[in-house]
């Protein structure tokens, strides 16, 4: 990997943190910016697989109303770079990922804290009339967002990339094919959470219907999708005229899907 | 209070635009506040351009405290430049402003990051396990029309219906929420059966016949059941037990570490 590549890299990520920090365009989701990173490594192929993987695994990890889970952007860049680099793609990706992930998490809550200086300059440039200075905060803020995730990318990965491939080499076989079981079950850890969020009683009977579709006829995601609209619609149509009717009804439901 | 208007769809519009950056500044202490004002300010500067102080009044009363969804907000920034162009008084704007931002927020989290997301990544997700470039870029503009389309359409709408908007959202909020969390349902029951993998290399000896477990049992009845198992377990985990995400991953990596050696899996 040349320092050429570690640059752009690090501004991809300083860059894709400021997306992440506004969550706006959702350049930081992992399927997106695995591939880019990829891209940038030049195993575009990896860099799909890992970031559809950790896609599934951070699903259901939002930063909603300040709450900050793992950060997704450093744990990407940091899993892709590694996971191709040290040869083994996806299977390490999560061992490298993870860690800084969890790291950044932390960064991320401070940052949370420490903007709180820009709540009192923007009373202050109010207060003195200074409109230019106030829409500036916005960008000096932008800055701030941009060399954090920048520095936390750029140092394990000049620093260790060389090393990569040593690592993964001294590590036992059971230690790896154990990593690469909990990469197949990530994605879990991301649909319990979706679920936990949306959980009604009422829901059960549709988790099964769409897990038997897919268990039984291979059913893909989007015709899944399109089925789950059509149901969506005529309960939508029929609660309104009939929601008496529907609550007698749903009430009778169990959990059955096979267990 | 003054009926003339001076705010146009331009005014508005600009006002959209600002709110990409409303989370810039996001702290702990008044959340979206600063950002929320810096999105407001267009109109601020209109509506009282020959009022200085009151000028500065209006902008230092939206820097209180702000937090709702990061694209729905803008319906709530609609309705506060409608409010704002009539020169409502500074506390019923506050009023409105902290009613509506709970129920949006929840609205515009259930609507997005738990349907449209899921959604939207897996169609893409399934794209990119075959190797296909498309699935991302499928993903980021599908995600993006829906994103801005909520961002511009709530904005006007809101602007529209002031007021009288209050006692409506709530009643298509509801129904809104359950359809979205029936379709959420389905298709998360579908990504479960998709991408958690779990297979047992577990074998069952009796006598001279060698039962393989997951070969044999599981995949005869029903081929996902331990991926939907371990996934209920999580649940439960979070459910039950509270535990955090970076808990539940730390669990995950150790169980399977630990089943590998024991060559569970």
């Amino acid at each position: 990997m040349s320092f050429a590549q570690i640059i752009i890299i690090t501004i991809i990520t300083g860059l894709v943190g400021i997306d992440c920090y506004m969550e706006v365009f959702q350049t930081y989701r992992p399927l997106i910016l695995g591939t880019i990173i990829g891209l940038v490594m030049g195993d575009i192929k990896t860099g799909l697989i890992i970031g559809a993987t950790f896609e599934m695994m951070w699903m259901g990890l939002m930063p909603i109303g300040g709450a900050a889970p793992p950060n997704m952007v450093i744990g990407t860049v940091i899993g892709v770079v590694f996971g191709i680099a040290s040869g083994k793609g996806a299977d390490v990706a999560i061992g490298f990922g993870v860690p800084f992930a969890v790291l950044m998490q932390g960064i991320v809550i401070l940052m949370y804290t420490g903007f709180s200086y820009f709540n009192t300059s923007a009373t202050k440039y109010i207060k003195q009339g200074k409109s230019k200075q106030f829409d500036l905060i916005q960008l000096k803020a932008s800055v701030v967002i941009f060399f954090c995730y920048a520095i936390v990318a750029f140092l394990p990965i000049w620093l260790g990339i060389d090393k990569a491939e040593v690592i993964v080499n001294i590590l036992p076989e059971w230690l790896i094919n154990g990593l690469s079981v909990a990469g197949g079950l990530m994605p879990a850890i991301g649909f319990a959470i979706l679920l936990n969020t949306m959980f009604k009683k009422d829901y059960i009977i549709f988790l099964a219907m769409g897990f038997i579709l897919v268990t039984y006829l291979s059913l893909p995601i989007l015709p899944l999708a399109v089925i789950g609209v059509c149901i969506a619609v005529y309960d939508y149509m029929i609660s309104g005229k009939k929601a008496a009717v529907l609550t007698t009804t749903t009430e009778s439901e169990d959990y059955s899907d096979g267990i | 209070m003054e009926s003339n208007t001076t705010l146009t769809k331009k005014d508005l519009n600009k006002v959209g635009f600002r709110s990409i950056l409303l989370n810039t500044t996001f702290n702990y202490e008044r959340m979206q506040a600063t950002g929320f004002t810096y999105s407001m300010k267009p109109v601020i500067e209109k509506v009282y351009a020959d009022d200085e102080e009151e000028k500065k009044e209006r902008e230092l009363n939206h820097l209180t405290f702000m937090n709702s969804h990061s694209y729905a907000i803008t319906l709530i920034m609609g309705i506060c430049a409608a409010m704002e162009e009539r020169k409502e008084k500074k506390e019923l704007i506050n009023g409105i402003k902290v009613a509506l931002m709970g129920p949006l927020a929840g609205l515009g989290d259930s609507l997005v990051w738990f349907t449209a997301i899921p959604i939207l990544a897996g169609i893409g997700i399934s794209f990119a396990m075959n190797g296909s470039v498309f699935g991302p870029i499928f993903f980021f503009l599908a995600f993006n029309l829906l994103g801005f389309a909520i961002r511009f359409g709530f904005l006007h709408m809101g602007y529209k219906l002031g007021i009288g908007i209050l006692d409506k959202i709530s009643v298509i909020g509801d129904k809104i929420t359950r359809a979205a969390g029936i379709l959420g349902m389905t298709v998360i029951g579908g990504l479960i059966a998709s991408y958690v993998t779990l297979n047992t290399a577990l074998t069952i000896t009796s006598g001279d016949a060698v039962v393989n477990l997951q070969a044999d049992v599981f995949d005869s009845i029903m081929p996902n059941l331990l991926p939907m198992l371990y996934t209920l377990f999580i649940f439960y985990l979070i459910r039950s037990k509270k535990k955090s995400p970076t808990m539940l991953i730390v669990i995950t990596i150790i169980l399977c570490v630990i089943g590998s050696f024991f060559g569970i899996f």
